[in-house]
C-alpha cells in the first residue's frame, strides 16, 4: 500500500539561515565542548536535510549554462555536504597510517558525496565555467605562497609531515592539491556560494560562504586563525563570483596546504 | 588551514582505542539508520522510491565507504 505525499514549500529563507545557524553550532559545539555531542549533532542535521530534500522532490532541470532558478530548494542537499566533511574528518583519519594518506582517507567518499550531490542538483562545472584558465588564474595561485608563510608563521597549523624524501613529497603535494584546495573550494566555492549568492545576495552570500569556511577551520580552536580563513575565503569567494573559475583559488589552497604542511616544517 | 584535519582530528585519533570510539559510534549509528530509512521505503512501496532513494544516496554510498575504512582500520588494529 502506497500513499502519494504533496511536495513540500520551497524552503525561504530563514529555513536556510536556520540550517547555517545550526551547522555553524554544531561544528562549534565539537570544537570547543564535546566532539560526540557535536557530530551526533551533525549527524541529526543530515538526517533532517536528507529528508527535507527529498520532500521536496525532484529538481527540474535547469537550461544549459544556468543555475536551478529556486536556490533554497538547491541549498537543502548541497547543505549536506557539511555534516559529512566533519563526519568523515573525524572517523577517517586512524594512528597507523601518516597524515598525509588521512587526506586521501577522508577525500574520497567526501569527493564521492561531492559528486552526486552534483549530479543531484543537477551543477554542471563545464556549463558553471569553474576549469577556466588564465594569467590572472594564476596570479592568484601564486597568492598561496604568501599567504601559507603567514598561515604558518602566524598560526604553526597542524599536522606537519616532516620528511626528506623528494618523491614522498611530490605524492604528498598532489594529494594535498586535490583532496584539501581542490576539493574544499569545489565544496565551498563551487557549489555552496552561488546558491547562497543567489539567495541572499551576492556580498552577504561571499559573507556568509566565508564565515562558514572560518566556522569550520574552528577545529584549530584558535580564533585568530578563524578571523584569517575569513578574511582569505572573502577574498576568494569574491574573486570567484567576479571569474567564476575556482582554478586560481583551488590551487592557491592547496599551495598554502602544501607549504604549511610539507615544505616548512621541513626547512 | 583546513577543515579536513586539525587539532580536534588529532584529539580524536589520540583518545581512540582499538574498539572505536564515541565519534566512531555516532558514524555506525548514522549509517543503520540511513541503510534503515531506504529499506522502509522501497518496503513502504513509495511511488517516488527511485527519487528517494537517490536522495538518500547521495549520503548512503561515502557514508558506506567511511564504515569500510573505520571497521578495517580497527581490524587491523585488533589483529
Amino acid at each position: 500500500m502506497s500513499t502519494v505525499l504533496p511536495r513540500a514549500r520551497i524552503p525561504r529563507v530563514w529555513v536556510i539561515s536556520a540550517y547555517l545557524g545550526a551547522i555553524a553550532t554544531a561544528e562549534v559545539l565539537t570544537a570547543y565542548v564535546n566532539a560526540e555531542a557535536g557530530l551526533a549533532v551533525h549527524a541529526v542535521l543530515l538526517l533532517v536535510l536528507l529528508n527535507h530534500a527529498m520532500a521536496l522532490g525532484p529538481l527540474p532541470i535547469p537550461p544549459a549554462g544556468r543555475m536551478v532558478s529556486e536556490p533554497a530548494r538547491v541549498l537543502v542537499p548541497v547543505l549536506a555536504l557539511l555534516p559529512l566533511v566533519r563526519l568523515f574528518s573525524l572517523t577517517m583519519p586512524t594512528r597507523s597510517l601518516s597524515p598525509l594518506s588521512w587526506y586521501l582517507l577522508i577525500g574520497a567518499p567526501l569527493l564521492t558525496a561531492v559528486v552526486l550531490i552534483a549530479r543531484y542538483i543537477h551543477y554542471s562545472p563545464v556549463d558553471a565555467r569553474i576549469w577556466g584558465w588564465s594569467l590572472q588564474q594564476g596570479l592568484m595561485a601564486a597568492t598561496g605562497i604568501p599567504l601559507g608563510i603567514i598561515a604558518y608563521v602566524a598560526f604553526h597549523p597542524v599536522p606537519a609531515v616532516k620528511s626528506h624524501d623528494i618523491p614522498y613529497l611530490i605524492i604528498g603535494a598532489g594529494i594535498v592539491l586535490v583532496f584539501l584546495g581542490l576539493l574544499e573550494e569545489l565544496i565551498f566555492r563551487a557549489l555552496l556560494q552561488p546558491y547562497l549568492c543567489s539567495l541572499f545576495g551576492a556580498t552577504r552570500g561571499v559573507l556568509i560562504t566565508a564565515a562558514m569556511s572560518a566556522v569550520f577551520i574552528s577545529g584549530s580552536r584558535s580564533p585568530l586563525t578563524m578571523l584569517f580563513t575569513f578574511v582569505v575565503a572573502a577574498g576568494y569567494g569574491w574573486l570567484v563570483y567576479t571569474k567564476r573559475s575556482i582554478m586560481g583559488v583551488a590551487l592557491s589552497h592547496g599551495i598554502i596546504g602544501i607549504m604549511t604542511i610539507l615544505i616548512l616544517p621541513n626547512l | 588551514m583546513t577543515s579536513l584535519v586539525s587539532a580536534l582530528t588529532l584529539d580524536a585519533i589520540r583518545t581512540s582505542t582499538s574498539l572505536g570510539t564515541g565519534i566512531d559510534a555516532v558514524a555506525a549509528i548514522l549509517v543503520v539508520i540511513v541503510l534503515m530509512e531506504r529499506e522502509l521505503l522501497r518496503a513502504y512501496e513509495s511511488p517516488s522510491w527511485t527519487f528517494q532513494a537517490r536522495t538518500l544516496d547521495n549520503a548512503l554510498l561515502p557514508l558506506l565507504m567511511m564504515f569500510v575504512v573505520v571497521v578495517t582500520a580497527h581490524l587491523a588494529e585488533l589483529l
